[in-house]
């Protein structure tokens, strides 16, 4: 049974000498509250200004072929984004064949499009030249494409008119498509994409620099022997820098919680969505999630600090971590990938896919339970190997100058 | 009159100093405060093997005395008392600490012991006052005790006026005042000093010595590893001098002085490395 007493000595310290540095309230205060968001916002506020920017674009589109294409060459010019041209002619183009000269054209920016055009007969063959590379020239596939799909409804329809059975033989199949999603669900699923990800990120950045400093850190300053010499268990001293790593790294989740969903809000509003809202139980589930993943989290990270020598050392070591930790949540965000009983035991991925199901208001408890459990088993595994490492007297000194270099020692 | 004689006088006439002031009404425990037995200690290096930093170490020391650990660089001191203060385990042997034993007893042994060496740091974000009641409250002090105790050393150093400033903020001399004030708050009965005056001004390492001779005569047992040589001879009731991680000399400074034929503590600890070397090359 631990002594609450010396714990809470033991925390309480910890986290008012956490508090008091400027790295901790950077990377646990400031970054979650102000820097994500405001990335948030200025990537959203950049994407619609391009998309903005793309819309007004007009493209500059050249109808070449048969003398027949006169329909085509309207419905172009009448297109919204588009502009009917003709390249200027030269002499020396003219031994050339169509694609090429059409070709030439596009490369040398006469024009953004050619749509070479050929009558036979009944059927008219098109080919459209454009340039992915270029912004003009992609936008204008798209609009060519609609301006294709309304010359063959016009020559379908003219075709049609003149059957007995009129333009009645044209209608097949009516297709109304009917989006039943509410904007608030819509919404929701939008926040599933992008919230657990953003959270696991915060977690991990809040949990980082407090790990280091908690254990790495005390011991380049030489602090942590006149602990280790009071009359206080092993697993006390671990488990006092554990709680206060943990505060902080749920810390850092509220503050980037409250900060984004006040973000979110303004982004939500400006989709012209109806809001989004959690229900009761979704919050329990990403409260409770928070809470294990600020636990696990914590534990992992401070594991691998307590086997690093220096803090620099600790640092280059938890750049993998934090690689390892983010790259399999962005796979596993998309909304194919199910939580499966497999993924419920992997860590962090689960605890993430659990956010994504809950924001959209799925909940499959035996998965929830399994996910519970096994976070549960990784941060207990990884506390026991921070105590095993705070224990071994090649901790204590491994970093000393006057010392001989990593030491393997019995424990203590 | 040489400098040797002066010397000797000013020696002469700080131990009648100490013999003045020792005091009467202070009981002082019976038995003996420290054992070592044949204590020995092997780090396992990945480029240098196996190193034997302590081999078959025996002494012992009474409360109320000043038992003085000399030696070279790497011979062994801080490792024999950081294995004293359950930092580190012995390979073999034992040792025991106010009666408990330090490898199956370890938190009897830190509950009985104030630990200090020129290694050990402070919470620079912490005030004198918090680093005070942090470590009160982790040796077990109740409310109550701790502030009467925090408030009794505050004034026992002349800590009062820094008492809330910062540890980062404060003076070498300052942050010595506080750790040692750290290691004594709770009235530990055994003092483990490695080198506490290390790096500081000769006002703070007097202050220092000062502090322990009156640790000796409140009836602590209190064990120093100095490379002083002044010092030892001011404080130390007995001296053990090590080197190779053995110990090759121990008594009162008179032993030492009959046994080497020396006078001065320096030139009896370059006899006893100079027969010690001279052994091992033969």
């Amino acid at each position: 049974m631990p002594d609450w007493r010396i714990l809470k000595t033991l925390y309480t310290r910890e986290l008012v000498h956490l508090l008091r540095d400027r790295h901790t309230l950077i990377y646990s205060i400031a970054i979650p509250v102000f820097l994500y968001p405001t990335l948030l916002l200025l990537v959203l506020q950049s994407l619609t200004v391009v998309r903005g920017w793309k819309e007004r674009q007009v493209a500059r589109v050249h109808v070449a072929g048969s003398p027949a294409d006169a329909l085509l060459r309207r419905l172009v010019d009448q297109a919204e984004g588009l502009e009917l041209v003709d390249p200027p002619r030269d002499g020396a183009s003219d031994g050339r064949s169509a694609r090429e000269r059409a070709r030439r054209a596009i490369q040398e920016d006469h024009v953004d499009a050619v749509l070479l055009v050929e009558n036979r007969g009944d059927l008219v063959e098109a080919t459209l030249l454009y340039s992915s590379v270029r912004d003009a020239s992609a936008v204008s596939l798209e609009r060519i494409e609609g301006v294709v799909r309304e010359y063959r409804d016009h020559v379908l329809r003219s075709r049609a008119r003149r059957t007995p059975a009129g333009e009645s033989i044209l209608g097949v199949l009516e297709v109304e498509i009917v989006d039943i999603a509410s904007g608030q669900r819509k919404a929701n699923y939008l926040l599933s994409l992008t919230m657990p990800l953003l959270m696991v990120i915060v977690v991990l950045m809040g949990a980082f620099y407090p790990a280091l400093d908690t254990t790495v850190g005390e011991r380049e300053r030489n602090t942590l022997e006149t602990t280790l010499v009071t009359a206080v268990p092993r697993l006390a001293i671990v488990l006092g820098k554990y709680l206060a790593v943990v505060t902080l790294a749920l810390m850092a989740f509220a503050l980037n919680l409250a900060s984004m969903t006040f973000s979110f809000k303004h982004i939500i509003s400006q989709m012209e969505f109806s809001g989004f809202s959690l229900s009761p139980v979704s919050l329990l589930v990403i409260i409770g999630g928070a809470v294990l993943l600020s636990t696990l989290v914590a534990a992992l990270m401070m594991a691998i600090a307590f086997m690093a020598r220096s803090f620099k050392e600790g640092q280059s070591y938890m750049a993998p971590v934090y690689l390892l930790g983010v790259a399999p949540v962005a796979v596993t965000m998309s909304p194919d990938v199910p939580l499966t009983p497999f993924l419920s035991m992997v860590p962090v991925v689960n605890i993430s896919m659990t956010f994504r199901e809950a924001l959209q208001g799925r909940f499959d408890w035996p998965l929830i339970l399994s996910t519970l459990v096994f976070s549960a088993f990784w941060s207990a595994a990884a506390i026991a190997v921070a105590v095993a490492s705070i224990s071994r007297e090649g901790f204590l000194l491994a970093d000393r100058s006057n010392g001989p270099g990593r030491r393997k020692g019995s424990r203590r | 009159m040489t400098t040797r004689s002066i010397h000797k006088i000013i020696l002469e006439a700080h131990r009648a100093r100490k013999r003045k002031r020792a005091p009467v009404d202070v009981e002082i425990p019976t038995g003996e405060a420290v054992t070592v037995r044949s204590l020995n200690k092997v780090f396992h290096d990945r480029r240098r093997g196996s190193v034997q930093a302590v081999k078959d170490l025996d002494f012992s020391c009474r409360f109320g005395e000043v038992f003085g650990l000399l030696g070279p660089n790497g011979a062994g001191k801080t490792t024999t008392l950081r294995m004293l203060a359950t930092i580190l385990a012995p390979t073999s042997g034992t040792a025991a600490v106010a009666g408990h034993d330090v490898t199956r007893e370890a938190l009897d042994v830190r509950r009985k012991i104030g630990y200090l060496s020129g290694n050990t740091g402070l919470y620079q974000r912490l005030t004198a006052r918090e680093t005070l009641e942090y470590f009160g409250r982790l040796h077990g002090l109740t409310e109550d005790r701790l502030a009467s105790r925090v408030d009794e050393v505050l004034q026992l150093f002349d800590m009062r006026s820094f008492a809330d400033r910062r540890c980062e903020q404060l003076s070498t001399g300052m942050r010595q005042k506080v750790s040692i004030a750290r290691t004594i708050l709770h009235d530990p009965p055994v003092l483990i000093l490695d080198e506490p005056t290390l790096g500081l001004d000769i006002l703070v390492a007097s202050t220092m010595v000062q502090f322990i001779d009156d640790c000796r005569t409140r009836g602590k047992c209190i064990i120093l590893s100095t490379h002083i040589m002044s010092e030892a001879e001011k404080l130390c009731d007995r001296i053990g001098i090590i080197h190779g991680g053995r110990l090759r000399a121990l008594g009162t400074l008179d032993e030492l002085r009959e046994e080497t034929g020396y006078e001065f503590l320096e030139d009896i600890f370059m006899a006893v490395l100079t027969k010690t070397t001279t052994k091992a090359l033969r």
